[in-house]
């Protein structure tokens, strides 16, 4: 105690110690200006080094390089070769082009025709509650649940083909996941199923930032329903509507949770995704690096696919993103 | 000051005495990554785990159960990212892609310090690639028509005692007005249309998977062709629950522990499941069957070892507790698995187990028309090719013998590749 009240006494010290100054104050008259916003943004930067940009990087690696006895070596193009080749492999990017078109289409229309429901004035404001609540159930199940509920639903014995053989007397059961023209097709509608609500909570929150003076206006100058809709909701929903889609187009082409759980990519392959072909080639072969190999094309298929998709938006001269 | 030197030193001493003792003095953990847990039965299980801790205090199980189906992928990320599990269960078509990755132990130098435990096995039980040995087979696996007992009773029906006989109960079982089927057939997983139908009428045909001796592909013989003709003129017939093509093992058990179904053909393994969803009911095998041969179609699932495994000592001393003659036949009895090994295999004999009796009729009946299912490599993409190819044949869409052709080139193309 004595020595420090000595030290602070003594003047030496208090020069070389300087005055005392807030850290950020030092800081900023050290560094340049422009540093500063450098450090601010840091913390971000370093989290998606380390969470995006060297997962990628690695795999892209992972993709040139194969194992033997643990060892691994380069071998270049190889694999992406081998990939580029694989007709299983193109089959796929068809099967989840169709699949990422009509999930992305069907979610953002029903989403988009429920949050119009949902906008309007209710005879009951309770009902029209509860209506909201139960159009977002579905959100509420986990893509496990859904597909065990779905897979009971569409069974030989389920509730669909009880009503079609049991109820209209057909003479066979319809195979939903077992017929290779269906199969897609029945996964798809899970999948808008499963996912609309978030699309109709995000649509009916932009429907409510619509000025209703704008609606009011329409009406005296004569507008109907069809074209208040066209000519004010539609171009005020627009940035939200790409902004969705595009969410939407990223997150269904790499989608393999329901495939892998209902259908494991059959019958044959006609519900194998390019995720899919990954996760069984990756995880199921053991051949790590082929499918390092194909998640990175997968990658750059799905970079040029919303490249292109927002570049059409941007030349229908709506909106650049 | 001596004293307590000397004292340390003792203690230091008689812990390292103890192979399997640590610093701390606490045991040794060892890491097991199975499936088996409800296949088994918690309390089976847990009898075995315990059995094992209280004759080997110096050792603890860590049991890492997981679902099957994740099974493979979890090893390969582990083996992938270095992470530790010292013995784990495998079938033999993961072990390529595994030795790929240098994660399993050759566990030939094991066998030959303990030349009186490789004795106690069967031949069949290793498995081998390259002559090295990488796996045990834990039990074998033979397919055959299992049917419910109670259900066959109520409609006066016998088991089938061979082909002809399957088709007829199968008819028998078959009501149209109430929308019941006799069977499940669920093709929706290659490995199970290759080792359930196809192979299983494959061995009964004379024919084998492929030639050992060249490593080539030898399914679209003409005893191949003759199999899935077989099955093709079964399926046709409309006696199995639609859906097939998109209809996997659970589900078949599903209807066959809720008695949708009176039969299905599948593992002996499959009592103990529906026991699990329906604990009253019964199942049974028929008496074993026979075609141009009486051959079986015969799989396995084991246990390998880590080749990183820092306690390679204490998960032997696991291993081969497992593998020991007591554990072999108190399995064998109380989950109705034929273990692998020689003891559990002679306590067959006599056996009044309804999905056990049969099991050395299955293996002897005509053993060199026997098929084992060979530890593949691929083998995701190789069930996968021979899913499509079953379903493309037995719905008609292409040919028999082009859809097996096809199959066989693709399957052999993918093998040499991963030479």
């Amino acid at each position: 105690m004595g020595r420090s009240r000595a030290l602070a006494g003594d003047p030496s010290v208090a020069r070389a110690v300087g005055p005392a100054r807030p850290v950020a104050t030092r800081l900023r008259r050290r560094l340049p200006r422009y540093m500063t916003g450098y450090l601010f943004v840091a913390p971000v930067v370093l989290y998606l080094i380390a969470t995006a940009i060297y997962p990628i990087m690695t795999v892209i690696a992972m993709g040139t390089q194969d194992v033997t006895a643990g060892r691994w070596h380069f071998v270049g193009a190889a694999h992406y070769a081998l990939v580029a080749h694989d007709p299983v492999f193109w089959n796929a990017v068809w099967n989840t082009s169709i699949f990422t078109a009509a999930s992305v289409v069907l979610q953002l229309s029903l989403g988009l025709v429920f949050a119009l429901l949902l906008h309007e004035a209710w005879f009951n404001r309770a009902v029209r509650n509860t209506m909201r609540g139960a159009l977002i159930l579905p959100w509420v199940f986990s893509t496990a649940a859904a597909a065990l509920m779905w897979s009971l639903l569409y069974d030989p014995y389920g509730l669909f083909n009880y009503l079609a053989v049991g109820v209209l007397h057909w003479a066979h059961p319809i195979e939903f996941l077992g017929n290779p023209r269906l199969a897609l097709g029945s996964i798809i509608a899970v999948n808008t199923w499963k996912s609309y609500p978030f699309y109709m909570i995000a649509l009916l929150g932009a429907l409510q930032t619509i000025p209703a003076e704008l609606y009011d206006s329409a009406k005296v100058d004569g507008a109907g329903p069809w074209q208040r809709f066209r000519a004010i909701t539609l171009p005020q929903l627009r940035g939200v509507l790409v902004a969705l889609s595009t969410v939407d187009l990223i997150t269904t082409f790499g989608h393999v949770d329901l495939v892998n759980m209902l259908t494991q990519g059959g019958p044959g392959r006609a519900t194998e995704t390019v995720a899919f072909y990954v996760y069984r080639t990756a995880l199921l072969d053991g051949d790590l690096a082929k499918g390092a190999a194909t998640s990175t094309i997968l990658l750059v298929l799905l970079t040029l696919v919303t490249q292109a998709y927002l570049r059409v938006l941007a030349r229908r001269g709506q909106q650049s993103w | 000051m001596r004293t307590a030197v000397l004292l340390t030193l003792a203690s230091l001493l008689t812990l390292s005495v103890s192979p399997f003792a640590t610093a701390a003095g606490s045991p040794t953990e060892i890491k097991w990554m199975e499936w088996w847990v409800n296949e088994w039965g918690p309390d089976n299980f847990n009898r075995l785990i315990a059995n094992f801790e209280k004759a080997n205090p110096d050792i603890k199980i860590n049991v890492v159960d997981t679902p099957y189906p994740q099974m493979s992928g979890k090893l390969n990320a582990a083996a992938a990212a270095g992470e530790n599990y010292d013995v784990f269960g495998t079938e033999g078509s993961w072990l390529p892609g595994l030795r790929k990755l240098g994660y399993v132990e050759n566990l030939d130098p094991w066998l030959a310090k303990n030349k009186a435990f490789a004795d106690t096995l069967l031949p069949t039980t290793l498995r081998k690639i390259n002559g090295d040995t990488l796996s045990f087979c834990l039990y074998m696996i033979p397919y055959q028509f299992a049917y419910n007992v109670d259900q066959f009773a109520a409609a006066g029906l016998k088991p089938p005692t061979n082909w002809d006989e399957f088709i007829a109960v199968e008819k028998k079982l078959r009501n149209q007005g109430a929308n019941k089927y006799g069977m499940s057939m669920p093709l929706s997983d290659g490995g199970f249309a290759l080792t359930r139908y196809f192979g299983f009428r494959l061995a009964q045909e004379g024919g084998q998977l492929l030639d050992t001796s060249t490593g080539k592909v030898t399914f679209n013989s003409p005893a191949g062709v003759a199999a899935m003709t077989w099955w093709k003129n079964f399926y046709q017939m409309g006696l199995v629950v639609p859906g097939s093509f998109g209809e996997d093992q659970a589900r078949m058990l599903e209807y066959m522990a809720s008695g949708q179904v009176a039969s299905i053909i599948d593992g002996p393994f499959i009592w103990s499941k529906s026991k699990q969803i329906d604990p009253k009911i019964k199942l049974a095998y028929a008496p074993a069957w026979r075609a141009k041969t009486g051959g079986y179609l015969w799989s396995c699932s084991g246990v390998a070892m880590s080749a990183k495994s820092p306690n390679k000592e204490a998960a032997w001393k696991f291993i081969e507790y497992l593998y020991s003659p007591a554990t072999a036949v108190t399995m064998t009895k109380t989950i109705s698995l034929p273990w692998a090994t020689r003891a559990a295999m002679n306590s067959l004999s006599g056996s009044t187990d309804p999905m056990l009796r049969y099991i050395p009729q299955f293996a002897n009946q005509d053993a060199k028309a026997n098929i084992v299912l060979p530890a593949l490599p691929n083998t995701g993409t190789l069930f996968d090719l021979f899913k499509t190819t079953f379903q493309d044949a037995v719905s008609g869409k292409k040919p028999v013998g082009q859809a097996l052709d096809e199959a066989a080139a693709a399957w052999q193309a993918s093998i040499d590749q991963s030479k």
